[in-house]
């Protein structure tokens, strides 16, 4: 199983595991922006709605950002 | 240049004017251009600051100078001046913002090239500046490096924090989270603004360098020093001005060097400036 998964690892391009690396500190980030809001605001069920709009935002504006890297990186990354 | 350099500027003037009204949106148009500008003039002065460059020293400035003025009158530019600064990795690179051009090699390269292969090196950094790839590149250097030098206030504030020394875990972990938050940016500031003229600038050195064999000769010093004892860290936001592509990927704490390499590949660079020397030679 280990085996396998370190094969895997192994398998994928650096600079791909460098987006994904990359998408996990800004979740991490993202954490941090609803744990304030929620200590701002002083409650999570009833700001949802404002959880979830700055969560879809965050989350579209990180996304498009890697699909230009991706884009742009499997174009122009030549040395491996 | 200036308007391009004032474009992602310039996202700040409608929310100026949604908070404060017409007056401060003007303000800080006006504030966005002269920022630009200023980068754009001081960003070679402050990368010199940043390697701590200094001028050649006389006897060394003495050998490098009449090459120097000699390319600039075969390449028509204004003549660059010779820095040097602190590194045993063979680094050479350019910047300059249109007007004045500072070639800087590094103490490693003096030391490990002969004169011939100095003057090849040379040729390659003035044809970069013939090219006109040399401003934007500058300028590019110094807003990605500011942006991924950023990780590294986040190993300084884990280490402030008591989690240790520089080599420890949890420093080298917070560096690496906020590596990952400055190098999407900063590499994408690198793709999408910096011109790759390596190749052309290869070419137009080859083109008027009496004996091509120096180039690839240097080339081949250069890349063999930093395959085998770089041990040095660059900041991934420079790389693109360089001459040789000094950075590695040896564990997972370097992967996001990789979305940084555009140098293209040494065999590819090797080979066509073999094909440029190879036509030269049939049409002399």
């Amino acid at each position: 199983m280990f085996a396998m998964l370190s094969d895997l690892f192994r398998s994928i391009k650096n600079w791909k595991k460098a987006l994904l690396f990359s998408f996990v500190s800004y979740m991490m980030v993202l954490f941090g922006i609803i744990v304030a809001i929620v200590f701002i605001l002083k409650g999570f069920s009833r700001n949802l709605p404002i959880l979830m709009g700055t969560t879809v935002v965050y989350t579209f504006l990180l996304l498009l950002a890697l699909l230009i890297a991706r884009h742009l990186f499997k174009k122009r990354l030549i040395e491996e | 240049m200036y308007v391009l350099l004032g474009i992602p500027l310039l996202a700040i003037v409608p929310v100026a004017f949604y908070f404060g009204g017409p007056y401060i949106a003007a303000a800080s148009l006006i504030l966005a251009l002269l920022l630009s500008i200023s980068v754009y003039r001081y960003s070679p002065k402050l990368l010199l600051k940043w390697y701590k460059c200094r001028k050649m020293p006389p006897a060394r400035n003495a050998e490098l100078n009449p090459s120097l003025t000699f390319l600039a009158s075969e390449f028509s530019i204004p003549c660059p001046e010779a820095y040097t600064f602190a590194s045993a990795v063979p680094i050479v690179f350019t910047v300059g913002n249109g007007r004045n051009y500072s070639v800087v090699i590094s103490e490693g390269a003096l030391d490990i090239l002969d004169e011939d292969e100095m003057k090849a090196v040379l040729t390659c950094e003035t044809a970069k500046i013939a090219s006109g790839s040399v401003p934007l590149n500058t300028v590019v250097a110094l807003v990605a490096g500011t942006v991924a030098s950023l990780s590294t206030v986040a190993m300084w504030m884990s280490m402030l924090a008591g989690f240790g020394q520089e080599k420890d875990a949890a420093p080298r972990f917070a560096r690496f989270l906020g590596m990952g938050l400055v190098s999407l940016p900063a590499a994408l500031l690198v793709h999408l603004f910096s011109v790759n003229s390596t190749f052309r600038s290869d070419e137009m050195a080859a083109r008027v360098m009496a004996d091509v064999s120096y180039l690839s000769g240097s080339l081949c010093r250069m890349n063999n020093y930093i395959r085998l004892h770089c041990i040095e860290d660059f900041n991934p936001g420079h790389v693109h001005m360089f001459l040789l592509n000094p950075l590695r990927v040896n564990d997972v704490f370097d992967v996001y060097s990789s979305m940084f390499m555009i140098k293209p590949d040494f065999e590819r660079r090797l080979s066509a400036i073999g094909k440029i020397s190879d036509t030269c030679n049939c049409q002399g």
